[in-house]
């Protein structure tokens, strides 16, 4: 009897032993024969995640996290994996930490940090520790969509608060005017397409004439280089400088016509001086010129003089024997 | 008329000297207990015994009751998350809940009901019939003799039943996941091991650790201070039963208070 009781408890211990052991290490994920190796990765933050949790390359599970614990210094958070030795990881991995369904449970993902360059990776210590990142979980979306509903409902309420019945009606008047705006915009496109249209015909017209002259001027240099080529322009410049010679000995002759011109003009002033003093004499009555402006009487006796002399000279004219006796020896 | 009216007084008095009565017995029972395990001379040879009537006979009603718990458990669950939740969230619930507090429930209260009832029916039949008082003659120590080595198995094999109940209750509710909820093994094991910690199975093992020690000791107290002849026995068998079951609730909250 009381070795049958031995051989019980024993077996019932052993069993019981057995089954909390292997129990234990096979829902922790334990890889029985399978090569694993650690893998380390910090984090700002790891969110839900924790020991036990899967960790997958490309969706495919190749091990379980196995410990998350705070480094010194409080800023980072240290995971520690373990995956299979054989699974090849990107030359740049990195630890993508996110939600595995929406009931809690967590994944750890290694990927290629360049396939996401938007996340904002922890800074590892070490070469051999890889970066990580955490996506936000489920309550932090719903807290942050908590908050744009209330946004929303803010904005809402402030619409319709300004949202009158004049508001509406000016609303509508304003799309209507953005209607017939558009409208005009539309004839206006139209009528600048149909422009463009022409200009751009003017242009090809413009651009035909534009070459057509630069034919013309090819064809204008081709003669100027024959011509240059015949000394023609050689003979011309000569020429030129002939002439030029011409117009600087003319200029001298004008510049000595000037400066004779200058002496005339002194001689006349002198001239016009002393006439002006004469009119000056003469219409101060001096001198007979002075007498015969002053004195009609005079003028009337010069002018009969003078007429008797024409009498006179018209008679000596028409008889000059009877005045004029010329006796040669 | 003035005993009338000193009734109600004389009951509540009554019922206070009778409780601070117990808790002395319970103290004097407890100290002496840990005293009596300087006996290993005494106790050592005995607790083999004990754990084979505690602990080996006990895992056939324990296996039982898992076995059905995890059916019952998997059913529940896939009607419960018809819809919405995942189907894999059957293996959660079922691996969770018979791990940290069917397992080690169920198991405490049947074990109350089956070890609980034996030790205080045992003990009370020695009481009543002078065996105690006989050993006490013979100069055994009665505490080391008989209380230690009930205690001691109890704490010991409790885990270990409560163990094995688990395991045959998962894999009972997992076979009811793959014949009746259409279920692959590899979604039922996905939700099994999604979140699995280890302490869980500390807990359910300090769960049931404690509730041994409180059927054994309960049991022992009862039977140990059994007066009454044979409804004595019954009397303290019943209490003994009650006892431990309510004390398994209590402690059931305490740690899940405590260690959760």
């Amino acid at each position: 009897m009381k070795r049958r009781n031995e051989t019980l408890v024993g077996l019932v211990l052993l069993a019981g032993l057995a089954t909390a052991i292997f129990g234990t290490m096979w829902l922790q994920g334990w890889e029985w024969g399978r090569d694993v190796v650690p893998v380390e990765a910090v984090f700002r933050d790891v969110g839900a995640a924790g020991a036990g949790n899967a960790v997958k390359v490309r969706g495919v599970r190749i091990g379980r996290i196995s410990d998350v614990s705070v480094l010194p210094g409080g800023e980072l958070v240290q995971m520690v994996m373990r995956v299979d030795a054989d699974v090849p990881l990107p030359d740049d991995a990195a630890v993508v930490l996110a939600p595995e369904s929406m009931f809690g449970d967590w994944q750890a993902e290694i990927v290629s940090q360049a396939d996401f360059p938007h996340f904002n990776f922890a800074a590892p210590p070490g070469s051999d520790v890889l970066p990580g990142y955490a996506l936000p979980d489920i309550s932090r979306l719903t807290a942050t969509a908590d908050r744009i509903s209330e946004n929303l409902a803010d904005l809402t309420d402030r619409i319709g608060i300004a949202f009158t019945e004049e508001t509406a009606r000016n609303l509508a008047l304003t799309i209507e005017n953005i209607q017939e705006v558009s409208n005009q915009l539309s004839e206006l496109i139209e009528q600048q397409a149909a422009t463009f249209g022409e200009v751009a015909a003017g242009v090809d017209e413009a651009t035909g004439e534009i070459g057509r002259a630069a034919a013309s001027t090819r064809s204008v240099f081709d003669r100027l280089d024959g011509v240059l080529a015949a000394g023609e322009v050689e003979a011309l410049l000569t020429d030129l400088r002939q002439v030029s010679a011409g117009f600087e000995g003319l200029a001298q002759e004008a510049s000595v016509t000037s400066r004779e011109l200058g002496g005339m003009a002194s001689r006349a002033d002198s001239t016009f001086a002393r006439l002006d003093h004469i009119l000056e004499v003469a219409q101060g009555g001096e001198g007979v010129l002075g007498r015969l402006l002053g004195d009609p009487a005079l003028v009337d006796e010069v002018e009969g003089t003078l007429v008797q002399l024409q009498l006179l000279l018209e008679d000596v004219r028409e008889n000059p024997r009877r005045y004029l006796r010329l006796s040669i020896f | 008329m003035t005993s009338r009216l000193l009734a109600p007084l004389n009951w509540v008095g009554g019922r206070v000297l009778r409780g601070v009565s117990s808790l002395g017995r319970w103290g004097h029972l407890l100290t002496d207990t840990i005293r009596a395990l300087r006996h290993v001379d005494v106790w050592l040879r005995l607790v083999l015994a004990q754990m084979a009537r505690i602990g080996v006979d006990s895992v056939p009603i324990a296996l039982f009751i898992a076995t059905f718990t995890g059916i019952v458990l998997a059913l529940q669950a896939s009607y419960t998350f018809t819809g919405a939740v995942p189907l894999y969230f059957v293996g959660v619930l079922v691996g969770k809940t018979m791990i940290l507090e069917l397992g080690p429930v169920l198991t405490g209260l049947a074990l109350a009901g089956r070890v609980g009832a034996n030790i205080a029916a045992e003990l009370g039949t020695m009481r009543v019939t002078e065996q105690i008082d006989a050993l006490e003659t013979l100069a055994y120590p009665p505490v080391a003799y008989l209380i230690v080595p009930r205690v001691l198995a109890g704490v010991v094999m409790f885990p270990v039943v409560t163990i094995l109940a688990v395991a045959l209750g998962i894999a009972a509710g997992w076979v009811t996941a793959l014949q009746l909820l259409d279920m692959s093994t590899p979604e039922f094991v996905r939700g099994l091991m999604l979140f699995f910690l280890p302490f869980d199975v500390w807990f359910a093992v300090i769960k049931a650790a404690s509730f041994g020690l409180v059927v054994c000791m309960v049991g022992c107290f009862y039977g140990f201070h059994t007066t009454g002849g044979a409804e004595g026995v019954g009397l303290s068998t019943t209490r003994a039963v009650v006892v431990s079951s309510m004390l398994i609730l209590v402690l059931d909250a305490f740690w899940a208070v405590t260690l959760l």
